[in-house]
């Protein structure tokens, strides 16, 4: 288990890496910040100087080994236009962003696991025909237009919750339903297949035969088992998951680090940027190794491979 | 200089129009302003941004400021501002002010503030607007002489500058910029109280100020960034006030029972700016027939009313009605389709020609629309358009800059908020600035006088000079001033000013 641990986490370094270059090519080849952080009427001189303030001037590899080599002993640089610390104007809005990507996974989690396995049980049924309905829809449904609507229909009609902001749990409630129905389809559908595969195995129609009360055999034969995909699918739609946080926690309002990338990119704000771009890629390789360590609690079968590796 | 006590009598006046900030009791409420991005920092001097300006506004005074009404400076933290000379002003402040840390406001307050954004060393961001200011001295505990290099006829504009509020030495000094940059103190009718950076900056009512107490007690500027949920917000009584309405949506605001729209004109100009030096390319439009002919085929009216909806004002020579040295004589070549043709036969182009029109995303609104219909104007006449669109603003300033917009460019100008014919002549006319595609000794001469006296009838004769020629010469396709919309909730007493900035400290109650 602890060499695999590892071995996820040398991983993650490469993907950092990678990323990282991605990030700073793409920003160096399209953007300017130069001419965004001076008045319009700045003279020639006034820009030169700032681009050599700022260490634009230098060639691209320079600037890329001066930023790598800071970042690893944590220091992202300083914001363009802030001149604060992009570690710490990212971590000031990681609460944030967490909290509202739990609450959506929670969201999407109560919702898709309960109505797939109701959906597997009545196979067929008019609720079952509804869930899948309702999966798609979801899928379809823009997250954008969607926080708009349920803005609309909660705060503007029935004034029932806050449009946006971030303070009381009310206002949690929209953007983590937004979130969570954006999520809620793919793990619906594949709790459905999953306990309909499991619930047609040999063993589930041998303890059925035994008399197992078909509570039990559901909840704790057939889940356990379907459980492992579904794990899987949640880890690996984290990363969906802070996508789509971008568009919540824009139509929201919500200040958290995805609005705060966004907004750094428009404005080419490179320390920011990199800063953001590298610690979700890495908060996105701790939750799939995470992932990875519940699967092998719940899988005898991988925890002992995994001790073998 | 009877000139400069004619300015002094002109300020006794505009000082008394001056009202007090409105409320006689005591502020109460709380407002919240939304806005559709975060300020980097509180230090005046630091920023350039619009929002930045607004919140620095009801934290900070500057020397002069604006009469809402005429939109020229007036007195405001200094009651006088009077020419020694043609190089020395000196500036009689306010008595019995104070920040709001109990430091008091006085010569070296000024002075510091002065001497901050000037040296180098701070990196101020507005440095460039002061560095016609040789030195600035104290003659005693309330007056402040200026000395200049050159004669500077901006220097009213300068000194109602946004960003140029005056900060206090004392708590700067000892507390250090970065403390500064997130507490900040000034003399402004509010002060600062708490900023959730990315969420929301709180400032409360300043119940000392010099001009009276605001009447809301608590200002709430929040940051909200997409514009559908600012107007959710607005009308779900969540938000009180709103900007950068997009015009489509004002049937729906007004329809709501709950808050109205408040729009006026801004010095942001909107104009086409042709390459008649060819600094890019040779092109036809070096040929001022055919410059002419361009002017005669864009029917402005039209957009102004079916695009715009009427939210805007023509701009005769592209210069903004409300910048010194307008000149209201000059009218714009009329529209007519058939002269314009005549003229491109006439220059060698009776089947027309094909040329670029540079558009960018930002500070024009609706510029897909106004586009479009440009490009069907000019079709109209033969010239077919080949659209060249900079989705950001920084690459569009880069090639503007660096003379490689070639053909026409759909330009827009907000004159750094100077309301001066300077402010947007010179970078666009004078050889050797930047922004100019169109230049001629002439124009220099007329330019670098105008810059050269504080007469302000000398100045106005010679941007009427100017004016008249930019329109002979159709350098530019000179369309219109733009307006801010913005939406109130019904229970404010508030108008949207056209110097952008939000005077929320000025707003009561109904």
């Amino acid at each position: 288990m602890r060499a695999y641990v590892v071995h996820r986490l040398l991983q993650a370094v490469v993907v950092c890496l990678g990323i990282s270059l991605i990030t700073f090519a793409l920003l160096h080849v399209v953007g300017n910040p130069v001419l965004l952080l001076l008045p319009q009427d700045a003279s020639e001189v006034d820009v030169a100087l700032l681009r050599s303030r700022l260490g634009l001037d230098r060639p691209l590899w320079i600037q890329y080994a001066a930023f790598l080599g800071d970042a690893v002993r944590g220091d992202f640089g300083r914001s363009l236009f802030t001149q604060e610390s992009a570690l710490a104007l990212i971590l000031e809005r990681m609460p944030a962003t967490l909290e509202l990507t739990f609450a959506g996974m929670l969201v999407a989690v109560a919702v898709a696991i309960p109505l797939g396995i109701v959906a597997a049980v009545r196979r067929g049924s008019v609720t079952d025909r509804l869930c899948t309905v309702g999966a798609v829809a979801g899928q379809a449904m823009p997250i954008f237009w969607l926080g708009i609507m349920l803005i609309i229909l909660f705060a503007v009609k029935l004034r029932l919750l806050p449009a946006s902001g971030r303070g009381t749990l009310g206002h949690l409630v929209l953007p983590a339903l937004t979130l969570g129905v954006y999520l809620a389809p793919l793990t619906m559908r594949l709790t459905r297949s999953e306990v309909l595969n499991v619930l047609t195995q040999d063993y589930i129609r041998t303890a059925r035969a035994k008399g197992v009360r078909e509570a039990v055999l559901l909840y704790k034969h057939a889940l356990r088992n379907a459980a492992i995909p579904i794990v899987t699918i949640l880890g690996l739609q984290f990363g969906r998951l802070l996508g789509g946080a971008v568009v919540t926690e824009t139509v929201f309002a919500w200040p958290g680090v995805a609005s705060l990338a966004v907004k750094a990119i428009r404005t080419y704000d490179y320390p920011v940027v990199q800063g953001a771009v590298i610690l979700l890629a890495l908060l996105i390789v701790v939750v799939n190794t995470l992932t990875d360590v519940v699967i092998a609690c719940l899988d005898p079968r991988i925890r002992l491979e995994g001790g073998r590796a | 200089m009877g000139k400069a006590r004619g300015l002094v009598l002109l300020f006794a006046m505009l000082s008394l129009l001056a009202a007090p900030l409105g409320a006689e009791a005591a502020p109460r409420g709380r407002v919240v302003v939304a806005f559709g991005s975060d300020t980097s920092t509180m230090d005046p001097h630091m920023h350039t941004e619009r929002m930045g300006i607004i919140v620095n506004q009801h934290i900070f005074d500057t020397l002069l400021a604006r009469d809402t009404k005429t939109w020229q400076p007036v007195p405001h933290l200094a009651e006088s501002l009077r020419a020694v000379n043609p190089t020395t002003w000196e500036l009689k402040l306010r008595k019995g002010v104070r920040f709001h840390n109990g430091e008091p406001f006085n010569a070296e307050s000024v002075k510091f503030s002065f001497d901050r954004v000037l040296n180098p060393d701070q990196k101020s961001p507005i440095r460039g607007n002061f560095t016609w200011i040789r030195s600035v001295d104290v003659v005693d505990e309330h007056t402040v002489r200026i000395v200049t290099h050159k004669p500077y006829p901006l220097i009213h504009e300068i000194l109602t500058f946004g960003n140029f509020g005056m900060v206090p030495p004392k708590y700067v000094r000892e507390k250090g910029d970065a403390h500064f940059a997130r507490n900040p103190v000034g003399t402004g009718p509010y002060r600062f109280k708490e900023w959730r950076k990315g969420e929301q900056l709180v400032v409360e009512a300043n119940e000392q100020y010099w001009k009276g107490a605001p009447a809301i007690q608590t200002i709430v500027f929040r940051v909200i960034p997409e514009t559908a949920t600012q107007i959710a917000e607005l009308l779900s009584g969540g938000v009180d006030i709103i900007r950068a309405v997009p015009p489509d949506q004002i049937p729906a605001i007004k329809a709501s029972g709950v808050a109205r729209v408040t729009a006026t004109k801004i010095l942001r100009v909107v104009f086409l700016q042709m390459d008649g030096d060819g600094r890019v390319s040779r092109t036809p439009l070096t040929d001022v027939r055919v410059r002419r002919a361009v002017n005669h085929a864009v029917n402005v009216d039209e957009i102004i009313e079916k695009v715009l909806g009427g939210m805007a004002v023509r701009t005769p020579a592209g210069n903004n009605p409300m910048a010194f040295g307008f000149d209201p004589a000059v009218r714009p070549l009329a529209y007519s389709p058939e002269t314009a043709r005549k003229l491109l036969a006439e220059a060698g182009y009776p089947n027309g020609f094909e040329v670029t029109l540079n558009t960018y995303t930002g500070s024009i609104v609706a510029v897909d629309q106004v586009a479009q219909a440009v490009m069907g104007y000019l079709g109209r006449v033969g010239i077919r358009v080949k659209p060249r669109h900079f989705a950001d603003v920084g690459q569009y300033l880069a090639n503007f800059r660096g003379a490689k917009l070639d053909g026409i460019t759909m330009a827009s100008w907000g004159y750094n908020s100077v309301f001066d014919s300077d402010a947007i002549y010179y970078i666009h006319f004078h050889t050797g600035q930047p922004y100019a595609y169109n230049t001629s000794k002439e124009m220099d001469a007329w330019l670098d006088e105008a810059r050269a006296t504080v007469d302000p009838k000398k100045r106005l004769e010679l941007y009427g000079r100017l004016q008249r020629h930019l329109v002979d010469q159709a350098y530019w396709v000179p369309m219109y001033a733009q307006y801010t919309i913005e939406a109130v909730s019904n229970k404010l007493n508030y108008e949207a000013s056209s110097d952008e900035i939000m005077r929320v400290f000025a707003a009561t109650w109904k």
